[in-house]
């Protein structure tokens, strides 16, 4: 079921409230969590039903493992318990998501024509297996003492945060279950606002945006794309992935409030950054704080050698990139940034740091280049193959031809410009929107306050609030509903559309 | 919470009576502005005949492909077209087509086999209802009134606004190619382009769902309740199409039977055979739907024939 699908917002929210509320007023939290639990089953099971097995003993066997590492004394036995549940979680994630990807690397290796399986991607596995790992870690570090099964089973399937993220600390949530679960007209009052901002995000910026990019993107498979039209469906994707995804963290955030719990922060206005270090500081940041806590640090983080320092980030970038999808040019983007980040350290180690006060003059010169270096690898993060993703970047920065919409200088009444291909690339109509589009989509990526700006959000436990013009509450509720009123469109007038992180 | 709510209430009101508002000083959308265009000229012609009518009722199938000049030559009844826009869908279509009905005419439905099923707006429907029609709103299935209101968004009025700067250089599609019975005239063999010709070529068989004649849709049922009421004779043409080879499959010939049922159970006659409707390649215009004004002229002249063979008729016509 989808955030911005109909069922999901006239039935399946107020009904999951209203149920929660009366749970918690007849049963107290345990009737409450038990309640939210079951809707949460409810919610992943109406979209994918054949998962719920999977999902099911997933969590059935974390939970035995993680229990009995609670149990054990022995230093080596819990190491032993704890190394058998990680490999169960990749041998699931590797056998669902990895292996017809091994299989047909395999294969085009040995140009032999491999077996194919017919294995379909479990929902939100790479999510819910990743946050499992970090459970039993947890555990074995003791971090997290034995739990009651119930209260662990919420903590994964939470409706708001299973399918895409934010990803979570079990201790994180549970405590707030224990103290703050709750739901009344104060928590709906305070998460809806934010909900409303991510939905407006998805349906009135990012999906509006994907229907100049798909096509794009789809004609780069056949030829190179000319240089409005690669710019056009880099700078596109780039920004309706920020909207898509960041509104999908808002609405999950907003929905949390509604009963009591706070999500962390996945976005801090991440096209901001004025270096890709601050970039993976500002994108998903909950998937880079599990990078860094369960990937980076166990490598020996930066406390190893300046080789092996850089060696571990390219490690974890590159497994960040498999871990979003099972193909090359998801390794490659990988690596990429990977590659960003160490040149990036370098830098910042050998001449930013000799620079003084010019080397914050060259902010606005950093951020450019960031944010380029960043639209550059998302080519690669959208594209179906390597092919496909050297068309768009050949358009964008060695075009074979800079293509207009004929009827431009007939619609301005001017001479067709030399050296300029009048027609043959986008569409007139597609050209002024996508553009009018992209203008009014990067205004707000960057001069407009971010989620957590605008309601004060830390993503800890301390409720949100709002801040300047919008702190008066009649000021709270014509905005909200001016939201609302926007996102509408994309509501009813059209069939609901995915979130991209959902694939991963 | 009662403070909250309306403000929430007055918010939603203003919004969107800003929104109606800009919609009706913008530019309206291009197909919004054909469809307002052509049911200008043929609702103002159909107000202008006297005495009874027979209206031939449909999406742009029955606009391109029924010629209701050679159906009135032939038959001496007289006829109009008042095919629109198969977007529309059959709900709005048959809605509209009551306007121009009265006590003694004669209602010919011709509906494209995709407007016989009860289907949500169309991003057509949306977008001319908004900008032209407001107050179908009123008559709408009360399921579908979200998306009316809503489906037609400000990103789509960029986009017409865009549409709209260029001006309409193509020779069809204009509301001024409609005479006076309703028909096109710009559908001739001369305007069809290379692309026309491939696209009809390229268009496979029409999409078969079998529908349900027990369980007919409720638009078709409230025309059926209302023409008995309004003294109106109600008959179903078959929408003219390109021929295909599927059509002569057992499973095509049972949903046409069906098609049909669903209009005889409500009382409609039934105008001939669907097979004396299907036209060849050559015939057709720009989609397996538009025939030109050569299949039109065959299409016309076979309704004329079945028309004669289930109402009376002051002119019999030519075999």
């Amino acid at each position: 079921m989808l955030f911005n699908s109909i069922e999901f917002l006239f039935a399946f929210l107020p009904l999951t409230l209203i149920l929660t509320f009366a749970a918690l007023k007849i049963g107290g939290r345990p009737l409450g969590m038990m309640v939210l639990t079951a809707a949460s089953v409810f919610f992943y099971g109406w979209w994918e039903a054949s998962s719920l097995l999977i999902i099911g003993g997933s969590i059935a066997v974390n939970y035995t493992i993680a229990t009995a590492i609670a149990r054990q004394s022995d230093g080596g036995a819990r190491k032993v318990l704890l190394t058998a549940g990680v490999a169960v979680n990749l041998a699931a994630l590797g056998y669902f998501k990895y292996a017809n990807f091994f299989l047909e690397s395999i294969s085009a290796a040995t140009g032999s024509s491999g077996p194919v399986l017919s294995i379909g991607l479990p929902l939100a596995i790479s999510f819910y297996s990743f946050q499992q790992i970090a459970f039993l870690v947890d555990t074995y570090k003791g971090k997290v003492s034995r739990s009651p099964f119930r209260d662990y089973m919420l903590s994964v399937v939470f409706f708001p945060h299973l399918i895409a993220g934010p990803l979570l600390h079990y201790r994180d949530i549970i405590t707030q279950f224990e103290r703050r679960f709750s739901v009344n007209w104060t928590t709906i009052s305070i998460g809806f606002p934010i909900f409303a901002v991510g939905l407006a995000k998805k349906v009135a910026i990012a999906d509006p945006i994907s229907v100049f990019v798909n096509p794009l993107f789809l004609k780069s498979t056949q030829g190179p794309l000319e240089f409005f039209e690669g710019w056009a469906a880099a700078l596109g994707y780039t920004a309706q992935l920020y909207f898509d995804f960041s509104g999908y963290s808002d609405m999950a955030i907003g929905l949390g409030l509604m009963f009591g719990i706070a999500l962390p922060l996945n976005f801090l206005s991440p096209y901001k950054s004025t270096s890709i270090i601050e970039f993976w500081r500002r994108w998903h940041i909950t998937l880079s704080n599990f990078l860094r806590d369960y990937l980076y640090f166990p490598l020996g983080g930066s406390r190893v050698g300046v080789v092996r320092k850089y060696g571990n980030l390219l490690i974890v970038m590159l497994l960040g990139g498999l871990w979003h999808g099972a193909a090359w040019t998801f390794v490659f983007w990988g690596l990429l940034h990977g590659s960003y980040l160490v040149v990036n350290h370098l830098w910042r180690n050998n001449v930013g740091a000799h620079l003084g006060r010019a080397n914050a003059m060259l902010a606005p010169v950093y951020a450019v280049m960031t944010f380029v270096l960043v639209v550059i690898s998302w080519v690669f993060f959208k594209a179906v193959d390597f092919p496909s993703a050297l068309n768009v970047l050949q358009g964008m920065f060695t075009p074979a031809s800079i293509a207009l919409p004929s009827e431009i200088p007939l619609v301005f009444n001017f001479a067709p410009w030399p050296r300029v291909t009048w027609g043959g690339g986008m569409s007139f109509a597609d050209f002024t929107t996508f553009w009018f589009y992209a203008g009014v989509a990067y205004a707000i990526v960057w001069f407009a306050p971010n989620a957590a700006q605008i309601f004060d959000i830390d993503g800890k436990e301390s409720p949100p609030s709002w801040i300047g013009p919008f702190n008066r509450p009649s000021a709270k509720i014509a905005a909200t509903v001016g939201l609302v009123w926007i996102s509408a469109f994309g509501v009813f007038g059209s069939v609901p559309s995915e979130f991209l992180y959902f694939k991963f | 919470m009662i403070r909250i709510l309306t403000i929430s209430f007055l918010t939603f009101a203003a919004l969107f009576a800003l929104w109606v508002a800009v919609l009706h000083v913008a530019p309206q959308p291009v197909e919004a502005r054909w469809i307002d265009g052509i049911y200008r000229v043929k609702e103002a012609n159909t107000a202008k005949t006297t005495g009874p009518k027979v209206v031939i009722i449909g999406g742009s199938g029955t606009h391109y492909s029924y010629a209701a000049r050679v159906i009135s030559d032939e038959t001496g009844l007289n006829v109009v077209n008042l095919g629109s826009h198969a977007g529309l869908g059959g709900a709005y279509i048959l809605r509209r087509a009551e306007l121009s009905l009265h006590a003694g005419d004669t209602a010919i439905v011709a509906l494209e086999h995709q407007l016989a099923f009860d289907t949500p707006p169309s991003s057509v429907l949306a977008s001319y209802v908004m900008t032209a029609d407001t107050s179908y709103i009123l008559h709408a299935n009360l399921r579908h009134i979200p998306s009316l209101l809503f489906g037609y968004s400000p990103a789509d009025m960029v986009r017409q606004f865009a549409a709209n700067a260029l001006p309409w250089g193509s020779p069809l599609y204009r509301p001024d190619s409609v005479d006076q019975w309703g028909d096109e005239t710009s559908n001739t063999p001369e305007n069809r382009m290379p692309h026309m010709v491939a696209a009809v070529a390229n268009s496979g068989p029409i999409g078969a769902a079998i529908g349900n004649p027990e369980n007919p849709p409720k638009f078709i049922v409230d025309f059926a309740t209302w023409a008995k009421a309004n003294n109106v004779r109600l008959i179903q043409a078959w929408p003219v199409t390109t021929n295909r080879d599927a059509y002569s499959t057992p499973y095509y010939r049972a949903y046409f039977a069906r098609y049909s049922e669903i209009f005889s159970r409500l009382g409609f006659a039934v105008a001939g055979d669907q097979s004396r409707y299907l036209l060849q390649e050559t015939d057709m215009l720009d989609s397996l739907y538009h025939a030109n004004t050569q299949g039109a002229l065959k299409a016309s002249k076979a309704l004329a024939i079945d028309l004669c063979k289930i109402t009376q008729c002051p002119r019999q016509p030519a075999p």
